[in-house]
């Protein structure tokens, strides 16, 4: 039976070997700029579906933050009394500052790396790559970084992408295999997803008395994983490599199907800084979290705000089966 | 005070994009600024993301010092600690 470790190392060898192989194959130097045409190619409908998919899923996620926002802000429990702490007036309640001190395990120091890197390259990803879709009101910033500069600093950022992406695929992979097999079910969406989120909406438009109870991770966590691993790790990271090498494809792509993977890169990468946005907005700026939420960097997180959220997780923890 | 000024900068930024993407207003200072605050946010990112490594650091730093350290005993001695004293008082 193979341990933890062993699959940590395993993974991370079979990731250098991959991203080695993907450089030779790419050959990192030669990265002309520049090298597909401008204009619209002869797959217009393809460009004006992904154009009214992005904007769907931008209007979509800009009503979520609403949702979202509203939701936190009719929070009481935890919440309420994590902001008289702070106001200093906590006083005839039944959660003690003894209970706000005790913490819970939430992720491993696997997962704790993954995401570190995975959000230093997506960061880097969108600072370097969006002003090149809006060079007329972020032109100054590939002026400043310089665009030679810049793009190979995109490639690198986006080369870490694929390697974490790579990395915990393996692991997963493995870890399902040899350790646990249900280490998958966490984060897999089921339909009790969809009616957290009906029941979140409900309980925000007053139509709910009680908020919906979530296991370790709610519908929006999902979502946010989701979106990473298929638009970041798969659809983002696939464009990305064809986008950078097209002579490398072109005896299997046709050159017109280039232009439409070019706006399909740009379209995902706005869908993409949106989605972070909001996930900014959940882990800097909800009252109880600011100026920000440390629990994916400690792997703890508070057992009163894990009661409030994930009460179904904190029962399955403790093994009550109530 | 930022956190409630926060909210509005996320929306803002979110709307703008609403609005370059489903092309209702693609030029003019307010698309510039909503993208600038939304490049704004992403660099905000990158530093707290910073500070959150540098706490890994430091339980990993304390791990390794004291393979029986956990931040999750630590924060209950230390709460622990914090109710005697009030009891004291």
């Amino acid at each position: 039976m193979m341990r933890k470790k062993e699959i940590g190392m395993i993974s991370l060898a079979l990731t250098i070997l991959i991203i080695f192989s993907i450089l030779q194959f790419i050959n990192f130097q030669s990265s002309p700029e520049n090298i597909i045409p401008d204009g619209t190619g002869e797959m217009i409908w393809v460009n004006n579906i992904i154009e009214i998919v992005v904007a769907i899923g931008v209007i979509s996620l800009f009503l979520i933050t609403i949702v979202i926002h509203r939701k936190f802000t009719k929070f009481e429990g935890y919440h309420q009394v994590v902001d008289e702490k702070y106001n200093g007036s906590l006083q005839d309640n039944n959660i003690s500052e003894t209970d706000i001190g005790q913490l819970i395990e939430r992720f491993s120091p696997v997962q704790i790396i993954v995401h570190a890197v995975t959000a230093i390259s997506i960061l880097t990803l969108y600072v370097t790559g969006i002003p090149l879709l809006y060079p007329e009101h972020l032109g100054w910033i590939t002026d400043i970084i310089v665009l030679s500069r810049n793009m190979f600093l995109h490639r690198l950022a986006g080369l870490g992408l694929l390697s974490v992406a790579i990395y915990y695929l393996i692991y997963s992979a493995l870890h399902i295999k040899y350790v646990k097999r249900d280490f998958i079910t966490n984060i897999i969406p089921t339909s009790n997803d969809i009616k957290g989120a009906i029941s979140d909406l409900l309980y925000v438009l007053g139509k709910k008395a009680t908020r919906y109870e979530s296991r370790k991770f709610n519908w929006l966590e999902k979502i946010d994983i989701f979106s990473v691993a298929l638009f970041d790790g798969l659809i983002m990271c696939s464009s990305g490599l064809i986008i950078w090498a097209p002579w490398l494809f072109s005896s299997f792509i046709p050159s017109s199907y280039l232009i439409s993977i070019n706006v399909l890169h740009g379209g995902f990468a706005v869908l993409s800084l949106c989605g972070i946005l909001l996930h900014f907005y959940v882990v800097h700026l909800t009252l109880h979290r600011f100026p920000m939420d440390f629990s994916i960097f400690t792997g703890t997180v508070p057992l009163q705000e894990a009661q409030e959220e994930y009460p179904l997780w904190v029962k399955e923890v403790s093994g009550d089966k109530s | 005070m930022i956190e409630r000024i926060g909210t509005p900068i996320v929306l803002v930024s979110l709307l703008t994009f609403v609005l370059v993407e489903t092309n209702l207003l693609t030029t003019g200072i307010i698309i510039t600024i909503g993208l600038n605050v939304a490049i704004l946010l992403v660099v905000v990112q990158i530093l707290a993301l910073l500070l959150g490594i540098s706490r890994s650091l430091v339980v990993f730093h304390k791990r390794e010092k004291s393979p029986l350290y956990s931040p999750v005993r630590e924060a209950f001695i230390h709460s622990n600690k914090e109710k005697q004293e009030n009891v004291k008082l």
